[in-house]
């Protein structure tokens, strides 16, 4: 099939849609670039490009989104087309009101002559389907999607392409034909066979009931262990950062401990030390001591008779008469009695002697209770310091989260237990043990998946269709083998063109194709798996891949690109340039100025009679589209004021 | 840009290569098999081709019925 846009006409949409018609039959060329300034509509006609081309089922929403503006009821877009040289013309009106598309078709040719309401038949729209028609008419957003991760638009695209998905609806077909001859097999049945495949038919539900009902308990399993392992890798990555980072408190944080564990015992020292100091006066300064040591020594110096005392006077006062000789009478005696207070008792003397002994013990010492106290001071002074020290530090690792790595280690103790449990637990279900028998097999997928089609048989037999599902199931065999093989192939020839392709775009890079399962794997010479590229390495790349997949490909379209150039240097510009339209027939280009330089200036020195050049822009005082055909207005267009718009 | 045949030659090869390691090369269900897969992917493709397909299809010794 070979495909060719002739032209398309638009009235009340958006931007240069609210009244365009473009002609590109009358003077064909195999290259035409419009420029356009950026909000003008180029993205909402290669929009609709697809959307004609697809069929595509429009909301109220996106009919909406393309009105030129609020005072139009309706608009409609048209595109023309060549289908194997068959005039088509696809036309969507559009009603503002009501939020609807609808489709017409007019083609003058033998497959669907006159207007038809309705989009496309479906024989073209299978050859246009949306992958098909997103490669040709190049949707942007699919550069990301051929090299992303998990991303599958690679392959899909070569499946598409080459129609490989027909081999699935194929299998999808035999199944049917098994099935719809089971069916008939128990209808026209005699009873009692009826009744065999019956009983057999209700065997082998019960089995896929039971294996529907294992592999729900995989799929649940399989999920909790997933979860249970994410989870420790999280736990994992948590509890290796707090780790390193509480490393670096662990030494101080031993430091402070071991410091407020000595200050705590030196305060208990001081105290018990100050509080015996505290019981001995002299210790308590040393201008007490100094006195006390002078009163000491007086006393040393001092000698009291033994009968000088309190007591010899008041026993002299019982006496009727003086050691002297003379009489002591009442008066004597009160006086003596009286007099003898002003003398020292024994117990009196006895504690003056120890002030004497403990004033000359105490005068050999040099540390006082001042002293002491300091030093306990000091030390409590430490011990706070110390204290808040640690407070300080045990704050920042909480702030730091560092205090969670033991519940963080004990949550992945737990689950780390409850997935041992989830592992036994699939490897009971899912093992394929190879002692069926001690297996039973309501318990085991294999087990059960065997019963399942060991019953089937037994159905199939007693239906005497037996070998007609056996010839379906190897027919499917067959053909998933040649579905496989097919995309293998492509997949290599299609890397291979690539790569050839890449090699003239990226010239100093090395960027190529490793593989293709599902995206596009890349690599650099010697550097292995290349994860992360940048934009204009990405669109260089999806270049290369569709240029090969359409180059390659069983029918040929046109190639419809929007800003091709915008995201690349200056020098693969040139490249894709003088690279890229040499390999279609048709292509139509929508560039912004800035695109001149580089890109679209390659197209200047080709012959006129294969390019052509188309500016766009909106007339200021009518608000309408004017179109300028030449390339010395597409050159200057913008230049004078300067920049893209 | 040339016009291409309707199947590519990589999925005839495919083709080949299935046939071959099912051991039905060189048989008539090959040369059957492989036209109407090659019918299919060009869209002319019936249901009655898709029944023929299944009940022509040479089963080995150890898959016939007992």
């Amino acid at each position: 099939m070979k495909i060719r846009i002739t032209g398309w006409r638009a009235k009340n949409l958006r931007g240069y849609l609210t009244d365009i018609e473009i002609d590109l039959s009358s003077q064909p060329k195999r290259w035409t670039l419009f420029q356009m300034p950026n909000g003008t509509g180029k993205t909402t006609t290669m929009r609709l490009f697809r959307d004609a081309l697809i069929g595509s089922n429009l909301s109220a929403d996106e009919v909406n989104s393309l009105k030129a503006d609020d005072t139009v009821e309706n608009g409609f877009f048209e595109l023309s087309l060549t289908i194997d040289d068959e005039p088509w013309r696809v036309e969507m009106k559009l009603d503002f009101r009501t939020g609807r598309c609808e489709y017409s078709r007019t083609s003058v040719g033998e497959r669907s002559g006159g207007n038809k309401s309705g989009r496309l038949p479906s024989g073209l729209r299978d050859t246009l389907q949306k992958g098909i028609t997103e490669l040709f008419v190049f949707d942007g957003e699919l550069a990301a999607e051929i090299i992303e991760d998990g991303a599958s638009r690679a392959d899909d695209s070569i499946r598409a392409l080459y129609k490989l998905d027909s081999f699935k609806e194929l299998c999808l077909n035999i199944d049917a034909q098994a099935k719809k001859r089971r069916n008939n097999a128990a209808s026209i049945s005699a009873a009692a066979t009826k009744n065999s495949i019956g009983r057999f038919t209700a065997d082998h539900k019960e089995a896929e009931d039971i294996l529907v009902h294992l592999l729900r308990n995989e799929r649940k399993l399989l999920a909790s262990k997933a979860e249970g392992e994410a989870r420790i890798d999280e736990l994992d990555t948590k509890i290796g950062d707090l780790s390193s980072q509480q490393e670096q408190y662990s030494d101080e944080l031993s430091e402070i401990k071991e410091r407020i564990v000595e200050d705590r015992s030196a305060i208990s020292e001081l105290t018990a030390r100050s509080t015996e100091l505290f019981r001995s006066p002299p210790l308590f300064h040393s201008s007490v001591r100094d006195r006390l040591n002078s009163l000491g020594g007086t006393m040393h110096k001092l000698k009291l008779p033994r009968t000088m005392s309190e007591e010899f006077f008041l026993q002299l006062a019982e006496e009727d008469a003086c050691i002297c000789g003379r009489e002591i009478g009442a008066n004597e005696k009160k006086t003596i009695t009286e007099n003898a207070k002003k003398f020292l008792g024994h117990d009196q003397i006895a504690v003056v002697n120890q002030m004497r002994l403990a004033l000359r013990d105490t005068g050999q010492r040099s540390e006082t209770l001042g002293s002491a106290l300091e030093q306990l001071r000091v030390a409590r002074d430490g011990l706070q310091l110390a204290e808040q020290r640690k407070l300080r530090i045990e704050d920042e690792l909480e702030e730091a989260g560092l205090t969670e790595i033991g519940e963080f280690k004990n949550e992945k103790a737990k689950i780390e237990f409850r997935l041992e449990g989830t592992c036994e637990a699939l490897h009971q279900l899912t093992g394929d043990h190879f002692d069926l028998s001690e297996i039973a097999w309501q318990t085991n997928i294999p087990a059960c998946r065997r019963e399942v089609k060991e019953r089937l048989r037994k159905r199939d037999t007693a239906a005497g269709t037996y070998e007609f599902i056996q010839k379906a199931d190897a027919l499917k065999d067959l053909v998933g083998n040649v579905e496989a093989g097919a995309v293998s192939r492509l997949r290599n020839r299609i890397k291979i063109a690539t790569n050839k392709y890449l090699k003239n775009i990226l010239v100093n890079e090395p960027l190529r194709v490793a593989s293709i399962d599902g995206r596009l794997l890349l690599t650099t010479d010697g550097l292995g798996r290349k994860s992360s590229v940048s934009e204009g390495q990405k669109l260089a790349v999806s270049y290369a891949f569709l240029t090969a997949l359409l180059a390659e490909a069983p029918h040929e379209f046109p190639f419809v690109v929007d800003s091709p150039a915008v995201s690349l240097d200056v020098e693969i510009r040139r490249t894709v340039g003088q690279l890229v339209p040499s390999l279609f027939d048709q292509m139509i280009i929508f560039v912004i100025s800035s695109e001149r330089e580089g890109f679209a200036d390659t197209f200047f020195n080709r012959s006129e009679s294969d390019v052509e050049f188309v500016t766009i822009s909106m007339d200021p005082v009518t608000g309408r589209p004017k179109l300028m055909n030449g390339k010395e207005e597409f050159r200057s267009f913008h230049s004078k004021s300067g920049g893209s718009a | 840009m040339r016009l291409k045949s309707e199947v590519d030659p990589d999925i005839i090869e495919a083709i080949t290569d299935a046939l071959k390691k099912a051991g039905l090369q060189d048989t008539k269900y090959a040369n059957k098999f492989k036209q109407r897969l090659m019918n299919k992917l060009i869209g002319q493709f019936e249901e009655s081709d898709l029944v023929d397909l299944i009940e022509d299809f040479p089963l080995s010794e150890k898959d016939q019925p007992e």
